[in-house]
């Protein structure tokens, strides 16, 4: 299952790239870990849509996200299945609602979301280019392309590409290729910077 | 020795088969459509399902995935798609006459799981193969239809209540093999077509499972040949 927990990893980590990217949009890697450092805080909505070639439409689950500084962050899927993940104080927690109240996910052991706290905290410090899983690069028109290294992750995910927009501190999309049939695209709304984030939404799940 | 383990084998046989409820009052009048309601369950022409799916595998372990059924009930053909929430593909699999994994990663990687999937698949959206054999009720005046699959295996289907039927799946010894509730509400309409809300299949015996699935979306996949 790690390929799964590397998947969740990086699906993590784009929703909160999104909007921890307030780079003004730089051209290197160091542009982009220094800017790294002007964000505290960050609030957004996310839409997920996962296309396939077999599907006549898209699937589409809905969520919200929320990240303060230095390590607390708050993913949240809405709809169709609530999920939620937390990490705060060190500690990462994982809800899933069944039967109509919010429950702790048993599937989410401990290292598996290890390895995602891991995988956000490079992704959050720009350090693209430090992630030993994959190759990145920077394209024009503002994309990041995440090329996997591993033969058994490019079996999963072909590619990942962020498309940044003009706006400082928004990603117009991300898309995560699973193959040429599958890919799942994540695009963000509402992206608030640097606002004082209630402490509940890390520490309840309500 | 031998014979003490031949008649254990027996036993054991003889305790897993079993008997199929006693339908009272074989009468087609039952159902004054002709037993169309026994086909009310299984929506004619080829369908795109999408569920929440919530899987308690032996030992009690549950885990939560989205299910997507691309069902044909003109050919039979089936397309099923498990997803983790996160939108990651951990099962992919098509069956037209024959199985064919497109992708599986583990635990969903064996060729039992993914003939378990398809069978129950095809149990929970297509019409049973075989010819309706009896019809009547139930001693508790439930109308029942029943199936004699080419297998010789049997299915049972129950109207419960309007909202409420039941699938039940015998095998040839007539030990129970799948039982499915299937819960009807307004919300999921088609045309005067209804498909259910939420279904629950139990896998009875010893490595059973339990699939509670609830119907997140529905489409009609006619209108966009």
């Amino acid at each position: 299952m790690n390929h799964v927990r590397h998947y969740q990893a990086i699906a993590v980590a784009m929703v909160l790239l999104s909007a921890r990217l307030c780079f003004g949009w730089a051209d290197t890697w160091d542009e982009l870990r220094t800017a790294a450092g002007k964000i505290s805080s960050v609030s957004a909505r996310f839409v997920q849509e996962k296309h396939m070639k077999i599907l006549v439409k898209p699937l589409i689950s809905e969520g919200l996200l929320f990240y303060q500084t230095p390590d607390s962050l708050r993913w949240e899927y809405q709809r169709p299945i609530q999920s939620i993940l937390i990490a705060h104080a060190g500690e990462t927690r994982k809800f899933i609602r069944r039967d109509g109240k919010l429950t702790a996910d048993a599937a989410a052991g401990a290292p598996a979301m290890q390895f995602v706290i891991e995988e956000i905290s490079r992704w959050l410090k720009g350090r693209f280019d430090e992630n030993p899983l994959f190759s990145a690069g920077l394209e024009s028109g503002r994309r990041i392309i995440l090329t996997p290294k591993d033969k058994g992750l490019a079996a999963m995910i072909q590619r990942i590409e962020l498309v940044l927009s003009q706006r400082p501190g928004v990603m117009d999309s991300v898309r995560i290729y699973e193959n040429e049939n599958s890919y799942t695209r994540l695009i963000f709304t509402n992206v608030e910077l640097n606002r004082t984030l209630d402490r509940k939404l890390f520490e309840e799940v309500q | 020795m031998k014979r003490f383990c031949l008649l254990l084998g027996t036993l054991l046989l003889i305790a897993a088969c079993g008997t199929l409820p006693k339908i009272d009052r074989p009468d087609g009048r039952i159902f004054p459509q002709g037993f169309a309601d026994c086909r009310r369950l299984f929506l004619p022409g080829r369908w795109q399902f999408q569920h929440a799916i919530e899987a308690t595998l032996p030992g009690g372990k549950k885990s939560i995935l989205m299910g997507v059924s691309v069902v044909s009930s003109t050919n039979g053909s089936i397309h099923c798609i498990l997803l983790t929430v996160e939108g990651l593909v951990v099962f992919d699999a098509e069956f037209d006459q024959g199985i064919r994994v497109l992708r599986a990663l583990p635990p969903f990687d064996s060729e039992h799981f993914a003939q378990g999937l398809i069978n129950d698949i095809r149990l929970i959206f297509l019409m049973p193969e075989g010819p309706l054999a009896e019809s009547g009720t139930l001693q508790n005046g439930s109308p029942i239809c029943r199936y004699r699959q080419p297998d010789k295996a049997v299915v049972d289907i129950v109207k419960n209540s309007e909202r409420h039927w039941t699938l039940r799946q015998y095998d040839r010894w007539l030990a129970k093999k799948r039982t499915v509730d299937f819960f009807f509400n307004d919300s999921f309409r088609f045309d005067g077509l209804q498909t259910p809300v939420r279904l629950k299949l139990i896998s009875h015996g010893f490595d059973g499972y339990t699939l509670d699935m609830d119907l997140i979306e529905a489409v009609s996949l006619e209108e966009h040949k």
